[in-house]
């Protein structure tokens, strides 16, 4: 089976700082993979590169086979750790945005999030909550029918009633044939729905297994085995 | 590429609404004010076209803004459009609203003819036929067009900086005035004949007399500078591959 998301030695540094180093990884497709690391350990980067946002400074990183770039773009869903909308919009114009660029939104499934998030297309997104936010960007990038979806920190400091919801969003409306990148430090609210955890520590890559393998090989859960990695 | 500039237009909406209604405020203000208290038209007529001028200067910088907002905004670098389609938005926007700012002020002569008649008795430009002005007035809007993306390039370059916020800044302000002087040398080099600081096709001549100043423009169209416009053509061109390559390469959000 053809991997969704491919990362061969890809370093990236910014200036003296190294935010990756040699990462080389796999992902297939109809997972939802959880890449797990404390604040600073290289996630947003990681994202940012596979997005097509920044570009590495050393090896290769492909989308289903392509290499990232203007193309892969219509391939992955990103929704990064800031709104992706612009002041002036109200929730119905931020819809009517990704249905003008995006080929594959689902102008339908947007309605139906919106529904299942509370949220209102007459509602000026200046004066959402960050939680009502959140759930918007979700709902965006998850309308899209993309093959490729990261959501970077999508629980991070909302409440936890809003935590569950966004979790329940998630696993709801995402494409089963499509895989899911959920970055994220607070791993006991999300371990639930992981497939797969990779875990990142100073820009490497650490561990990359199976939910399952991990409590049959190692006997313990994922937040267990995050605080046993990420242990100081 | 339309999707965009919509997108780009929204963006920027209050400030062109606001530019607009503050300036036919004041340009009304100002005529009303003249009439009531006498002041020479000649004065005013410099005043109008200052603010028009000052409007226009807004425009470009208002360009510049949304382009780099555009190169600057995840949702922008994003979405699977090419980094070109940004520089031809961003001075689609410009040229557009310029053009609601001619349309003012041809409105704005319609209404004061007269008063515009009498003054442009002053001004010879009878030796021009329509087609010269036509063709000067393009080759301003060409030399414009050249220069916003000097300026496009230059922030370009300073956003392509990972040092920091200064240094880029800098290195964006070294970079328009490097290109510009390297390319006006190049141009002197290749294209003009004298030393006079003056355009292949259009002769200037200006004295300063008592009442006024005499000033005489010769356009001759038979020699339209084919190599030059060539040149400026090959050097946007380069330019705007290299704004594609330093948004695809470097500048990152």
């Amino acid at each position: 089976m053809e991997n969704i998301l491919q990362f061969q030695g890809i370093s990236k540094s910014y200036g003296s700082k190294k935010a990756l180093q040699d990462v080389t990884f796999s992902i297939g497709a109809g997972k939802i993979v959880g890449l797990l690391g404390t604040n600073g350990s290289g996630k947003s980067t990681l994202m940012k590169i596979a997005a097509g946002l920044i570009q590495a400074s050393a090896g290769t990183a492909t989308v289903t086979g392509v290499q990232v770039g203007l193309e892969t773009k219509s391939l992955v869903s990103f929704m990064p750790d800031r709104p992706l909308t612009e002041s002036w919009m109200k929730v119905r114009d931020a819809i009517q945005f990704y249905k003008d660029f995006y080929s594959d939104f689902d102008s339908e499934k947007a309605r139906r999030m919106l529904d299942f998030m509370n949220l209102n297309e007459r509602d000026r997104v200046s004066t959402l909550s960050k939680g009502m936010n959140e759930r918007l960007q979700l709902s965006l990038a998850l309308s899209r029918n993309a093959k490729l979806y990261l959501l970077d920190e999508p629980i991070g400091g909302v409440d936890p009633v809003a935590r569950t919801k966004i979790l329940d969003a998630i696993v709801e409306f995402y494409s089963e044939d499509s895989t899911v990148i959920i970055s994220t430090h607070l791993v006991r609210d999300i371990e639930r729905i992981f497939d797969e955890v990779i875990f990142i520590k100073n820009g490497s890559i650490v561990m990359q297994e199976e939910v399952e393998d991990l409590r049959i090989r190692h006997g313990k859960g994922v937040d267990d085995m995050f605080k046993e990695v990420f242990a100081e | 590429m339309i999707k965009l500039l919509k997108y780009d237009f929204r963006q920027n909406m209050n400030t062109i609404l606001g530019t607009f209604a503050v300036l036919i405020i004041v340009q009304i203000m100002l005529a009303i004010t003249a009439q009531v208290r006498g002041w020479d038209q000649t004065l005013v007529l410099g005043g109008s076209i200052a603010l028009y001028m000052i409007v226009s200067c807004s425009v470009i910088i208002m360009m510049c803004k949304t382009f780099r907002t555009n190169i600057m905004a995840y949702h922008i670098r994003l979405l699977p459009i090419r980094p070109v389609w940004m520089i031809v938005s961003s001075l689609l926007l410009g040229m557009i609203v310029v053009g609601g700012v001619v349309v003012l002020m041809m409105i704005h002569t319609m209404v004061y003819r007269e008063n515009f008649q009498i003054l442009m008795q002053e001004v010879e430009l009878s030796l021009l036929s329509n087609k010269e002005l036509a063709i000067i007035f393009l080759r301003v809007i060409w030399n414009c067009i050249v220069t916003i993306i000097m300026i496009l390039l230059a922030i370009t370059v300073g956003y392509s900086v990972q040092k920091g916020k200064r240094i880029g800044i800098w290195l964006g302000i070294i970079t328009f005035f490097v290109l510009q002087y390297i390319v006006s040398w190049i141009e002197t080099k290749l294209f003009y004949q004298t030393d006079k600081l003056s355009l292949p096709f259009i002769e200037t001549n200006t004295n300063v007399i008592n009442t006024g100043i005499n000033a005489e423009i010769k356009a001759n169209i038979l020699d339209f500078p084919w190599g030059l416009f060539a040149f400026e053509l090959v050097v946007t061109g380069l330019m705007i591959w290299a704004i594609t390559y330093l948004i695809n390469k470097r500048v990152e959000v």
